[in-house]
C-alpha cells in the first residue's frame, strides 16, 4: 500500500481516466447508451395499456420488410444520396478551385458561396418554397417569362423529390467548398510553379498534382455527405412533408413519423438500427478502400 | 558570345522592393551566383529570369530569344526551388518524370534518362519511395534530378541547400557544381550565403537593396570590392573599415583591409593602437578581433605559437599596398591597391549616394 511504486502508478491511472473521463461519459450518455437502447427496443413488441411490449425478437423487422412504403423511402433515399452527393461534391470543388484563384473580388465570392450554409435550414426551406410555390413563385414566374406552363414542383410526385434535391445541392455545395478551400490553401505554391516549368497545363496540374492531394479531404466531405443524406429532415417539415404520395419521403423524416406521429417505437427503432449498420458499413467500405489510394500527407 | 541577358529589368510593387536597373549578361555553360543580404530582390531576379513573375520594364534574352513576354515552359529552362517543390504524392520515379509524361517523350527514351539522372544523383533504389520518406538530402537530390533530367540549357537554382545542414551542404555543394560540368548547364544560382557563391561560381553578382552592387569573378569580388557594402559582405570576417583621418588619408576617404594584411606589432610600433578584444582558436592559427575608436571590424590572424591576452593594447601595422580607398561620402572605391595592377574593376552606377551620373553597368563578358 505504502510501496512509492504502486502509489505513482496508481496515480497515473486516476489521471488517465480523469482525462479520458469527458469524452467516455459524453459518448455514453449521447451516442453509445442510445444506439443499445435502439437495437433492444427494436427487438420488443409495441406496448399498449393492455398490450404490455413482449419481446418478439426480429417481427419488427420483418414487419419493416413488408412494407411497401419503407421500400419506396429507401428508394427515394438512394436516389437523393446519389444525386446529390456527387453533384454537390462536384459543384463544391469547381466554386473552391474558382474562389482560390487570383480574383479581385474573392472574398465576395467565398462569401457569396458560403451564404446558404450559414442560413438556418427553415428559413433557407421557406426561401425555396417561396421560389417553388405554384404560379406566383419565383420559377414559375421565370417559365412564364418563356411562355412556359406552369409547374407545381413540390406538388406533385414526379418533381417533388428532385426539388429537394435542389435545395440540399444549393446548401450542401458552399459548405464542402470551404473544406477544400482550407485544403487548397494547403497546397504550396511552388508545387504550380513547379509544375509550370515542367510545362504542364492548368489541367495537367488539376489532375495530376491537384486532386490527388485533394484526396484525403474528399473522403471527409464524402462521409459527411453521407451521414447528411440520412439526416435531411427540416426542410421536408416545411416543403412537402413527405409528400405527395410518399415521393419525396426520406428515411429519417419516415423514422420520425413512426416515433411520433404514430407513436411506434420500435418500429423507429428497428429502423434505425438498419441505417446506423448501414452507415457504419458504408464508412469502413470508404476508409479502407480509398485509405489505400489516398495520399496523407 | 552571350546566352543569358537582362537589359534594364525592374520588378517594382507600388514603386519599391523587387529590383531595379539590373543589367547582367553570360555565356553559355557559365556558372554565376547572386549573392546578397535577405530581401535585396536576388529571388525576385530569379523568378522573374524563370518567367514566374513579369517585369514592369526591360528585357530578358536567353539564347537569343526574347524571352520578356513567354511563360516559364516555353524559356528552355529548369528551376530548383528552395523548397524542392516535390509533389509529396508521387513517388522520386513520377516526381523525375514528371516532366517528360508533360511533354509527351516515349516511355523507352524517358527510362533511359530517368537511369542516368538517377545514377548521377545517387537515387537509385529509392525510385519507389515518396518524399515524405527520404532525408533532407535525398530530397535536394531528387530536385536536382528533376531539374537534370529536363536536359534544358540553363538551369536556376534559388538558395538550394539553405535547407540542409552544414556538413550535406558541402558535399551537395560539390554534387551540383560536377552535375553542371558534365552536364554543360548554364546555372544562375541565388544565395545568401557568400561562401557558396565565392567557391561555385565563375561570375558573382552581388545584390544590395533591389541594385547590383557589383559584377565580378570571385577574385575580384575579394580583392577589390567596388564599394564599402561589398567588402563588408564578402569575406570570413569581412574586410575592416577604418576612418582616413587614422591612417593620414583625409576625411573624404575611409580604408578597407582584410584581416590577412594586418599584422600586430608591439604597442607604439605600429600604424594604430588597438586593444584585444576576443581571440578565437581556428586550427591553423588565432583570429584576434580588436577594437579602435575609428575602425569597424578590425581583425588579425596570429600563428598560434604568440600569446595574447584578451585585453591588452597591441600596435597593429597596415601595409599601404593593401590599402582600399573607399570614398566616405558615396561608399565607392576610389584607389585600387598598388599590389594588384591587373584587377579590373567596373564599378556598376548603382550606389547609396545616387547623385552619380545614370551610365549602364557594364556587362562582364571579358573577364571570363
Amino acid at each position: 500500500m505504502t510501496d512509492p511504486f504502486t502509489l505513482e502508478r496508481r496515480r497515473k491511472a486516476i489521471h488517465g481516466w480523469l482525462l479520458l473521463s469527458p469524452a467516455l461519459i459524453l459518448l455514453s450518455v449521447f451516442a453509445l447508451y442510445p444506439s443499445i437502447a435502439t437495437v433492444w427496443t427494436s427487438l420488443w413488441s409495441r406496448g399498449t395499456r393492455r398490450n404490455p411490449s413482449e419481446f418478439v425478437g426480429l417481427e419488427n423487422y420483418q414487419y419493416l420488410f413488408d412494407d411497401p412504403t419503407f421500400w419506396l423511402v429507401a428508394w427515394n433515399n438512394f436516389l437523393y444520396a446519389a444525386i446529390t452527393i456527387p453533384i454537390s461534391i462536384a459543384l463544391a470543388l469547381s466554386m473552391a478551385l474558382w474562389a482560390n484563384s487570383k480574383l479581385p473580388v474573392r472574398g465576395f465570392i467565398r462569401t457569396a458561396y458560403f451564404t446558404p450554409t450559414v442560413l438556418p435550414m427553415i428559413a433557407a426551406a421557406n426561401l425555396w418554397l417561396f421560389f417553388y410555390t405554384p404560379s406566383f413563385g419565383v420559377l414559375n414566374q421565370i417559365g412564364a417569362i418563356f411562355g412556359a406552363a406552369p409547374v407545381n414542383w413540390l406538388g406533385q410526385p414526379s418533381t417533388s423529390l428532385w426539388a429537394i434535391c435542389a435545395v440540399t445541392i444549393w446548401k450542401e455545395s458552399g459548405f464542402f467548398m470551404i473544406f477544400y478551400l482550407a485544403a487548397l490553401q494547403t497546397i504550396p505554391p511552388d508545387l504550380k510553379e513547379a509544375s509550370d516549368i515542367e510545362g504542364a497545363s492548368a489541367w495537367t496540374y488539376t489532375r495530376r498534382i491537384v486532386l490527388p492531394l485533394l484526396m484525403p479531404t474528399t473522403l471527409f466531405i464524402l462521409v459527411n455527405a453521407m451521414i447528411n443524406s440520412v439526416k435531411l429532415i427540416d426542410h421536408l417539415f416545411i416543403l412537402t412533408k413527405g409528400g405527395p404520395s410518399d415521393s419525396s419521403k426520406l428515411i429519417l423524416y419516415y423514422i420520425w413519423e413512426h416515433a411520433f406521429a404514430y407513436f411506434d417505437r420500435p418500429s423507429a427503432a428497428a429502423m434505425t438500427v438498419l441505417v446506423l449498420a448501414l452507415l457504419g458499413a458504408v464508412a469502413a467500405f470508404q476508409f479502407v478502400m480509398l485509405e489505400k489510394r489516398t495520399h496523407y500527407r | 558570345m552571350s546566352f543569358v541577358t537582362l537589359c534594364g529589368i525592374a520588378r517594382q510593387w507600388e514603386g519599391q522592393g523587387g529590383v531595379q536597373d539590373i543589367n547582367l549578361s553570360l555565356p553559355k555553360g557559365a556558372f554565376l551566383s547572386i549573392l546578397g543580404p535577405s530581401g535585396c530582390g536576388k529571388s525576385t531576379l530569379l523568378r522573374l529570369i524563370a518567367g514566374l513573375e513579369q517585369p514592369t520594364e526591360g528585357k530578358i534574352m536567353i539564347d537569343g530569344r526574347d524571352v520578356t513576354a513567354l511563360p516559364p515552359a516555353q524559356r528552355n529552362l529548369s528551376m530548383v526551388f528552395q523548397s524542392y517543390a516535390l509533389f509529396p504524392h508521387l513517388s522520386v520515379a513520377e516526381n523525375v518524370l514528371f516532366g517528360l509524361k508533360v511533354r509527351r517523350i516515349p516511355r523507352a527514351e524517358r527510362d533511359t534518362r530517368l537511369n542516368d539522372v538517377l545514377d548521377m544523383t545517387g537515387l537509385k533504389g529509392l525510385e519507389q519511395r515518396k518524399p515524405s520518406e527520404l532525408s533532407g538530402g535525398q530530397r535536394q537530390r531528387v530536385a536536382l534530378a528533376r531539374a537534370a533530367i529536363a536536359q534544358k540549357p540553363l538551369c536556376l537554382m534559388d538558395e538550394p541547400l539553405s535547407n540542409l545542414d552544414a556538413k550535406l551542404r558541402n558535399s551537395v555543394r560539390r554534387d551540383i557544381r560536377a552535375l553542371a560540368r558534365k552536364l554543360g548547364l548554364t546555372v544562375i544560382y541565388v544565395t545568401h550565403d557568400q561562401g557558396e557563391a565565392m567557391s561555385l561560381s565563375d561570375v558573382v553578382v552581388l545584390m544590395n537593396n533591389s541594385r547590383i552592387e557589383q559584377i565580378g569573378t570571385p577574385a575580384e569580388l575579394y580583392n577589390t570590392p567596388a564599394s564599402i557594402f561589398a567588402a563588408q559582405f564578402i569575406g570570413e570576417p569581412p574586410m575592416a573599415l577604418i576612418d582616413g583621418p587614422a591612417l593620414d588619408h583625409g576625411a573624404d576617404y575611409t580604408v578597407g583591409i582584410r584581416p590577412e594584411s594586418v599584422t600586430v606589432v608591439p604597442a607604439g610600433k605600429g600604424d594604430l593602437d588597438v586593444i584585444i578584444e576576443d581571440r578565437e582558436f581556428l586550427g591553423n592559427g588565432t583570429q584576434l578581433t580588436l577594437i579602435h575608436p575609428a575602425a569597424i571590424g578590425l581583425a588579425a590572424f596570429l600563428p598560434d605559437t604568440i600569446r595574447t591576452d584578451i585585453g591588452a593594447t597591441v600596435g597593429v601595422q597596415i601595409p599601404a599596398e593593401n590599402r582600399l580607398l573607399f570614398s566616405a561620402l558615396t561608399g565607392m572605391l576610389e584607389t585600387k591597391p598598388a599590389q594588384n595592377p591587373m584587377a579590373h574593376i567596373k564599378p556598376n552606377s548603382a550606389s547609396m549616394g545616387g547623385h552619380e551620373a545614370p551610365t549602364p553597368t557594364q556587362p562582364v563578358k571579358e573577364d571570363l
